[in-house]
């Protein structure tokens, strides 16, 4: 009777020391878990985590749900003009913007408004709806020739399609009848038809002269 | 034969007078290089391109061989064919020049300053003082200084309330 007693007792501490090395265990493991699991969740939250950004995005990223050949995208501006973004290669991307490799933004003339074609290495197209603005963004070799005579060159620019209002932020040189313009910053609004440039040296051709 | 001592005596008398005269025409020559490139500088340049015109503001200057026009504003007024017509310059106008082979180092200040770039001119009004390098202590003052670029010859002239320009010896 007594061996049975201490038998049932022994067995008790077995299991109780079983029961503690589980829990010292889970104590250990618990937190590791816990760490992937967050991690887990930051790259579910945010899918672009570790991805380049749009502006580098090309038509071949992994990321790209449809490619398209010849893509041709049509809109107007708020003044009425008619735009054509297209492109040798495009790609819809799973965020629903589009890149293009070899871009051209072609704007239509309008009354005294001349036409502008752009083009670019790259390009990148958002066409936000819901009356937000479709922006375009043009890397690499940026032109745009005007049909009155001026002639652009940017690294990079971007266009407000609605509000017809292009962004050079990268510096820009201009050529045109009045002569050549070097400038850190152009903000346009076509619309309106004024542009600021900051930080400019321009060589003048005066009328009647060169 | 008495009129002959008092005109040689009127003659001494004036005699200083002319060769300051003759010394202020000379003394009133800019460096220039009318075939110089014009270059415009600004920290902001707002064009407005159907008015054809286009406005500097911040440390806005133009530059043309020696001379140097520098202001508060200028305004560049195109012509339809999109060359540069006429720059209009306000507001604590500066016109420096450099010394040339035949003219010394110039500083004038005035108001206002109009080039046309057409008939290479300068004309700066309201209030115009000019001093050279050579003699700072003096000083021309008038209401209006026009300036021919090619020749780099400056007329300097007075208005209705100061019908003559003045020298101003310090």
């Amino acid at each position: 009777m007594a061996d049975d007693g201490r038998d049932k007792q022994r067995e008790e501490a077995a299991h109780i020391e079983a029961y503690s090395q589980r829990i010292i265990h889970l104590r250990r493991i618990l937190p590791i878990i816990a760490v992937l699991l967050l991690g887990l969740l930051v790259l579910a939250a945010n899918p672009d985590f570790s991805r380049n950004s749009t502006h580098d995005a090309t038509p071949d990223n992994e990321d790209n749900r449809l490619l398209i050949d010849q893509p041709v995208f049509d809109g107007r501006l708020t003044d009425g003009r008619a735009y054509r973004f297209s492109a040798l290669q495009g790609a819809q991307k799973n965020d629903g913007t589009m890149v293009f490799r070899s871009a051209q933004l072609n704007v239509a003339a309008n009354g005294a408004k001349p036409s502008i074609f752009f083009t670019a290495n790259e390009g990148f197209f958002d066409p936000q709806q819901n009356g937000k603005n479709a922006v375009a963004r043009l890397a690499g070799n940026v032109v745009a020739k005007t049909s009155d005579g001026h002639e652009l060159r940017a690294p990079k620019m971007e266009m407000r399609l609605n509000d017809a209002v292009w962004l050079a932020e990268k510096g820009l040189t201009m050529q045109g009848p009045s002569g050549t313009l070097r400038a850190a910053q152009l903000e346009a609004d076509d619309k309106a038809a004024i542009y600021h440039f900051r930080n400019i040296q321009m060589r003048l051709i005066a009328a009647g002269g060169e | 034969m008495r009129l002959l001592p008092r005109f040689f005596v009127t003659l001494a008398l004036l005699w200083p007078l002319a060769a300051a005269e003759r010394a202020q025409a000379q003394a009133l020559r800019f460096a220039t290089d009318s075939t110089a490139p014009i270059n415009v500088a600004a920290g902001l340049m707002v064009w407005q391109r159907a008015a054809g015109h286009a406005q500097l503001n911040k440390d806005a200057q133009m530059r043309q061989g020696p001379l140097t026009l520098s202001a508060q504003q200028l305004a560049i007024k195109f012509a339809d064919n999109g060359t540069a017509e006429n720059i209009q310059a306000d507001g604590q106008v500066v016109l420096l020049s450099a010394a040339g082979d035949d003219s010394a180092p110039r500083r004038a200040t005035a108001r206002q300053a109009f080039v046309d770039l057409a008939r290479q001119t300068i004309i700066l009004t309201g209030d115009v003082t000019m001093t050279d390098g050579v003699d700072a202590a003096r000083q021309l003052s008038g209401a209006r200084l026009s300036l021919d670029v090619v020749s780099g010859r400056a007329h300097l002239t007075g208005d209705a309330d100061k019908p003559r320009a003045r020298i101003e010896l310090r």
